[in-house]
């Protein structure tokens, strides 16, 4: 799977669009890191499996394809399911058990898409002012 | 050498909350003081590092960013699980890291499981405290005479008031008088303020306050249910010195707000001990020694005054003994936290065959905590939990009442950081969302976690817990750390009474709930609870099962009292048995009421040194 292919799968995934998940100007390398946990991590088979399912897909982009495609399709799964919850929390479970596993780094921790679907910051990582959370946050 | 030789006027064993703060005390009035600590020291890079750790740690438990030091271990609450008789837990006597690693670092006899954890390093368990800075209500001094119940303390809430005022300013709490004031009884000296304004309450805070002003109001036992914000000491806005008219400033930050009070504030908004261990080594006039664990307490067999503290030392956290020694002073205080202290006397038994200041018999016993029960569910409305600190506001005004003749008294603190501490959120929310059989990816997720995730919220509630001579600490036998020094083997119960402030916050929690419009998550369910893989610790109590965690309020071990038959020390905190030992520490509460403990404690580490000075200086 190639870094492209990567992101674009995680946009389907996710649901963020791949500009946010790999911005034109990024700092960070959130993507790079991910890619980097996924192709170290996940066994090459079943990589190989997720690559192709996910290239036979006419439109990424339709949400009904990607279900049965991936999301729904007992071949890639459960790998699927280990990119989301890298994406959303920066951990890599080793499979669907959200017990086992290990937070990729501090970067992956704090990049974690989670936090920010919720309108809230990482725990230990706010970079907000001083009586902030005495309002609800913008939500737009 | 011996004490007349040296040239400390006080040894302190401990450099936590209680140790720090005489030191520094001691350290302004002139004394030359000596701090022996067990854990690791402080260095500039503490706070970077330990945040690199939390950052990675799969559980972002109180003891996550501290890594564990097996010549001066801590519990971790990864290892508190019920005790079942018929399946022991494995220990290895020959190998300490290998047994502390696998059971924790407590042995726990039961029938409860002790739920709750300290840090020992440099600062103590000041480094994962929450910052709640709520006084005692005035009958929590009397609870035997008002209701009954336990004993009643050998000062009352006048006595500590002003050591209140000061403790309050020695840590830098942000608050209002008007939070507080009549509440139970609570008064302050006239004209008084906190050094700073309250921390702004958050969006949870606000539909609570809203939801509880609708009519008819909720009342409980006799209390209506009102919310109030908490004194903490976190950075806030400053105010001007009721006294001076000064502007308060303490040199740090105002809270970021970065809902990680527990286990670690990342910008030190939230006050902690090192901040006063640093201010009295300033002072010129006292020294620490690091990676020093205090094993043995010698006494004067004529005058029975304490003589000397032998120790041990180390250099890594795993490397065993490396130096030992005896360190001398004219006066002693024992700060090394209701568990260690209580130990370190035990096994100080060469003399004394019951160790040293326990001729009452009460050392180690009496072990209490806040056992707390905590309920978790969703409000109607989006309430944005994970941004502001871990808590600002909780509901003080159900702690005291008659019901007191019946039932333990409990506060509820209002937690901001949704399922987090009973459920693992954010992860286990997401992986909820991606289960085996189907779950929901791309926008889908996106609107699912925005629409459970804002809603999520939490009420704990601080159970009283009775002091009972069962509940109690000793040094083990058989099993060691890797210093050698045996581990603490606790003893654990709740009384009946305490059970019943259990049974109590199950019913109030309905009540809240239906008044909030939320909807209950909590798990109820005895099945549930004791599944093996739910991680939860329980109880059984008339025909229901509890779930409980600790509060990390570990006291009542060495106790104050007006008596030396049934009490460690006097309400100076000086040992009865001993006329220059203090022992100080939330270990000294006779009973432990519902407040967080940790003002307190200081209020009476700042008494026991103007005791101490007074003494010596006459």
């Amino acid at each position: 799977m190639t870094l492209e292919t990567f992101v674009a799968l995680s946009a389907s995934l996710t649901g963020y669009p791949a500009s946010k998940l790999k911005p034109e100007l990024d700092t960070q390398k959130v993507a790079e890191l991910f890619y980097d946990t996924l192709i170290e991590q996940a066994g090459p088979k079943p990589l190989a499996t997720l690559n192709d399912a996910f290239l036979a897909i006419a439109d990424p982009t339709d949400h009904e394809l990607i279900k049965i495609g991936i999301f729904d399709n007992p071949e890639t799964m459960t790998l699927a399911k280990i990119i989301i919850r890298m994406w959303y929390t920066g951990v890599w479970y080793y499979c669907n058990d959200p017990q086992d596993g290990f937070v990729v780094s501090s970067k992956g921790y704090i990049n974690g898409l989670v936090w920010g679907t919720m309108f809230a910051h990482p725990m230990g990582y706010s970079v907000s002012h001083f009586g902030y959370w005495n309002e609800a946050p913008s939500t737009t | 050498m011996s004490n007349s030789d040296t040239k400390y006027d006080v040894v302190i064993v401990g450099g936590g909350w209680a140790g720090a703060t005489m030191a520094k005390k001691l350290g302004v009035a002139g004394k030359k003081v000596l701090v022996v600590e067990a854990g690791v020291g402080l260095s500039s890079s503490d706070r970077e590092t330990y945040m690199e750790t939390f950052f990675t740690a799969m559980a972002k438990v109180p003891s996550s960013p501290y890594e564990q030091n097996y010549n001066a271990p801590r519990p971790s609450v990864l290892d508190i699980k019920n005790i079942d008789p018929a399946d022991p837990v494995v220990e290895y006597p020959e190998n300490p890291i290998k047994s502390i690693k696998d059971n924790g670092y407590f042995v726990e006899n039961g029938p409860l499981p002790f739920a709750s954890t300290n840090e020992r390093l440099a600062g103590g368990t000041s480094w994962h405290w929450l910052g709640t800075c709520l006084r005692l209500v005035p009958n929590d001094f009397k609870l035997k005479t008002k209701y009954k119940v336990g004993v009643d303390w050998p000062i009352d809430y006048d006595t500590l008031s002003p050591y209140y005022d000061e403790a309050e300013y020695f840590i830098g709490v942000a608050g209002a008088v008007d939070q507080q004031n009549g509440n139970h009884g609570i008064t302050y000296t006239e004209g008084y303020n906190y050094p700073m304004k309250p921390i702004p309450n958050t969006v949870l805070d606000q539909a609570f306050i809203k939801a509880l002003a609708v009519e008819p109001l909720l009342e409980i036992d006799g209390n209506v249910v009102e919310v109030a914000g908490t004194p903490a000491g976190r950075n806030g806005a400053s105010n001007k010195h009721w006294k001076t008219g000064e502007i308060y400033d303490n040199g740090r930050r105002e809270c970021q707000g970065n809902t990680n009070c527990t286990p670690i504030c990342p910008i030190q908004a939230k006050y902690d001990a090192t901040i006063t261990l640093k201010e009295a080594l300033d002072t010129g006039n006292v020294d620490i020694m690091y990676k020093t664990v205090a094993c043995d307490i010698l006494m004067d067999e004529t005058t029975k005054e304490i003589n000397g503290i032998k120790y041990k030392q180390y250099e890594t956290r795993k490397g065993g003994q490396t130096g030992e020694g005896t360190v001398y002073g004219k006066k002693y205080v024992v700060a090394a936290h209701a568990i260690e202290s209580a130990k370190l006397f035990l096994m100080s038994n060469s003399q004394l065959p019951n160790g040293i200041a326990n001729s009452s018999g009460q050392m180690g016993k009496n072990l209490m905590d806040h056992p707390m029960t905590v309920s978790w569910g969703l409000m109607p409305e989006a309430t944005y939990p994970f941004r502001g600190p871990l808590s600002t506001s909780g509901i003080e005004s159900v702690k005291d009442g008659d019901y007191r003749n019946e039932r333990a008294a409990y506060r509820i603190e209002i937690g901001n950081e949704g399922w987090n501490w009973t459920m693992g959120a954010p992860y286990s929310t997401v992986n909820s969302f991606l289960n085996d059989d189907g779950g929901v990816f791309g926008k889908e997720l996106i609107s699912t976690i925005e629409d459970q995730m804002t809603r999520q919220f939490r009420i704990g509630f601080l159970i009283e817990q009775t002091p009972e001579e069962s509940s109690c600490i000793i040094p083990s036998a058989t099993l060691t750390d890797n210093l050698g020094i045996p581990r603490p083997e606790i003893n654990y119960d709740f009384s009946e009474y305490t059970m019943k402030g259990f049974q109590a916050s199950r019913v109030a929690t309905k009540q809240i709930f239906e008044k909030l419009g939320a909807k209950d998550h909590s798990v109820t369910d005895a099945k549930k609870i004791k599944d093996p893989n739910s991680g939860f610790v329980w109880f059984d109590f008339e025909g229901e099962t509890y779930s409980f965690y600790g509060a990390g309020h570990i006291m009542g071990t060495h106790r104050m009292g007006d008596a030396k038959e049934t009490s460690v020390t006097n309400s100076d905190l000086k040992s009865w048995d001993h006329d220059n030992l203090y022992i100080v520490g939330c270990g000294s509460f006779p009973t432990g009421a519902t407040s967080n403990p940790t003002l307190t404690l200081v209020a009476l580490a700042l008494r026991a040194a103007d005791a101490m000075i007074a003494e010596m200086d006459a």
